[in-house]
């Protein structure tokens, strides 16, 4: 190994600490190191760009353009963050800029690399996709804390007693397939599913709980560690944060879209959002005991299950990232 | 399915909005952005408060069931108009000979004797199986106002008459109570006949003074058996605001300042850059209203 190979594989290695000689190897194969000048903007805001970015060394200042703020300098990153994951990972514009620092250098991972590991090399996109969902649930507790700061320190209109009282009596009842038995043929079709096969499906919907949840009914508790998944198939599913009886919405999920707390990811972690049903609701519940023993018997499935959970910790950490501007510019239940 | 947009602030000229930016009103008649499967075809319609004007409480009204950007008398007259408030609408309907396309179902809806306007983007399933029960609700004096043969006709009516005055100063406090109350009707009106199926009503509604828009669906993630619904996904709704809008580095925009004296709220942002687009939660009012130049934005959680 020449001594430049070597130097990329420590760097390699430094961030990506769960990837084995051989996958480094592959990646360093089929990866890039590029440098940035001081000052270069590599990621505008609102435009969409295909690769996702590995700090090794230097820093980065991401910064926005804010409704109502002009520009707002947001944070410095240094080495081992990912860079443009939300954009490059839900395929929308970013919602920040990037300007590089001194002597910034960044892994650059193509998409057309990333879509080739799902043939070649699932568990380095797997080990790849846990690195980023890691740090992405530190900045959701991150974010968390900010939030709930400002959210008591508002005047916001608080929950009532009986909405309270509602909601810890309103309890799932468990359903069969055969009563669903339209929404089950809808989710097989699914794009949330496109790259399953029917086997992994049937799979899955065979070690699933169907559950019918009222309107209001709570699914995932803030401050607790719940490691459940949950498909909505029928109805929808809101995401809040509670601070004093204060609710603050973050964004509803709608059929065919899976949801989970962070505590899947960070098994220490408590979940730092609410999950409650906004409608009368038909759900699929994958339980703690079946995703444990997915990742260890049936690790091929996982990993393509891993990525519907990793997308939707990018979703809530969007979402969460949008709060923190509503409460910035609107008058918000007061 | 229909497209909206509100504006309330500095007096604008309207083809600034209807024409000019790279995702205009206009535009989103045949080439919607956040809405790509159906066009909006079967309507444009415009009412615009100008401050200057004669008898500048009331809104200047302009309806066509033709298709806008066919439309030249719009074009010229957008060169020349700078109201304070405008709120426009394009109806798109399902490509179906069921559907009625006249001049009586384009939006907005101003009833006589009154400045408050209505638009509505979204469709009530099984509309014509609620409509008599809707009646009770509806004060006498607009039941006879009723033209033509939208679920929003009726909405509007139901609206207007949870007012206690329709053509005087209105709070920002009365309209919101007065919304959550209509859509309470009907979801009491939807239960008596067992219609659990999605529903948007994306409200906007003005006087010139204020603009309150709701992101509101019916029973969402409930659909038909057997039937893809143009009105599956939450439909959608944004605002930007600051200054003024217009041409401002190269693109369209609001001039970014730290006072709020314009804003646009509408189905989908007017650029394909939506930096300075903000989106609106799903089931929440929002309210603007001008006060001494400066706008308010207040927003609330709507839970019926």
């Amino acid at each position: 190994m020449t001594s430049t190979l070597n130097d990329q594989l420590v760097k390699y290695k430094s961030i990506l600490h769960n990837l084995d000689a051989d996958e480094l190897d592959m990646l360093i194969q089929h990866t890039k190191i590029l440098a940035f000048n001081k000052g270069d903007v590599f990621i505008q805001q609102g435009s969409q760009h295909d690769e996702l970015y590995i700090i090794i060394e230097g820093t980065v200042t991401v910064s926005a353009k804010i409704l109502g703020h002009g520009i707002a300098k947001i944070e410095t990153l240094g080495p081992g963050n990912f860079l443009n994951e939300v954009s490059f990972i839900m395929k929308a514009p970013s919602a920040t800029s990037i300007v590089a620092g001194e002597s910034l250098q960044c892994i650059t991972i193509t998409r057309a690399y990333f879509d080739f590991l799902d043939i070649y090399s699932p568990i380095t996109k797997y080990k790849i996709i846990a690195t980023l969902s890691k740090q992405i649930c530190c900045r959701i507790r991150d974010i968390h804390t900010k939030l709930v700061k400002v959210i008591a320190s508002l005047d916001m209109t608080t929950r009532s007693f009986v909405v309270e009282v509602i909601k810890s009596l309103n309890k799932p009842t468990m359903l069969t397939f055969e009563d669903v038995h339209e929404s089950s043929n809808e989710l097989k079709q699914s794009t949330l599913f496109k790259d399953f096969t029917d086997k992994e499906i049937e799979l899955i919907m065979k070690s699933s709980e169907v559950i019918s949840a009222k309107k209001n009914c709570l699914l995932i508790q803030e401050n607790e560690i719940d490691r459940t998944c949950y498909i909505v198939l029928r109805g929808a599913v809101q995401s809040s944060i509670i601070q004093d009886s204060k609710v603050a919405k973050l964004s509803v999920i709608g059929p065919m879209i899976l949801f989970c707390s962070i505590s899947i990811i960070d098994h220490a972690a408590l979940s730092t959002i609410n999950f409650t049903t906004c409608e009368n609701s038909i759900l699929l519940k994958l339980t703690p005991e079946f995703l444990e023993q997915l990742r260890t018997t049936n690790t091929e499935l996982w990993h393509k299950f891993y990525q519907l959970i990793g997308k939707s910790i990018i979703s809530l950490e969007r979402s969460m990232d949008k709060l923190d501007i509503r409460l910035n510019i609107e008058t918000y239940n007061r | 399915m229909c497209r909206i947009l509100s504006y309330l602030g500095k007096p604008i000229i309207v083809e600034e909005l209807l024409y000019k930016p790279d995702n205009s009103f206009i535009k989103q008649s045949y080439h919607p952005q956040y809405m790509s499967h159906l066009l909006n075809l079967a309507g444009f319609g415009m009412v615009a408060w100008d401050g200057v004007s004669n008898n500048p409480t009331l809104p200047y009204l302009y309806k066509t069931p033709q298709l806008p950007f066919y439309d030249e008398n719009l074009r010229n007259l957008t060169k020349k108009i700078m109201p304070k408030c405008i709120l426009a609408h394009l109806r798109g309907v399902e490509y179906s000979n069921k559907q009625i396309v006249s001049m009586q179902n384009v939006h907005p809806f101003v009833f006589d004797n009154t400045n408050i306007a209505l638009a509505h983007n979204g469709a009530l399933y099984e509309f014509e199986k609620m409509k008599y029960d809707l009646l009770e609700y509806i004060k006498p004096s607009y039941i006879k106002e009723i033209k033509g043969s939208t679920d929003s006709e009726w909405i509007y009516a139901v609206f207007m008459s949870q007012l206690s005055s329709p053509a005087g100063q209105i709070s920002a406090e009365e309209i919101a109570k007065a919304i959550i109350e209509t859509l309470k009707i009907f979801h009491r009106v939807r239960k008596k006949h067992n219609i659990i199926v999605n529903s948007p009503v994306n409200l906007f509604i003005t006087n010139g003074e204020f603009i309150a828009a709701t992101r509101f669906v019916f029973d969402f993630g409930w659909f038909p058996k057997h039937s893809i619904s143009p009105h599956a996904s939450y439909h959608t709704l944004w605002y930007t605001y600051g200054d003024s809008y217009g041409y401002y580095d190269n693109e369209y925009k609001m001039k970014s300042s730290t006072e709020k004296s314009s804003i646009i709220i509408s189905s989908e942002p007017l650029t394909q850059d939506t930096t300075t687009w903000m989106s609106v939660p799903e089931y929440t009012l929002i309210i603007a209203s001008l006060k001494e130049n400066d706008i308010i934005i207040t927003s609330q959680d709507i839970n019926i």
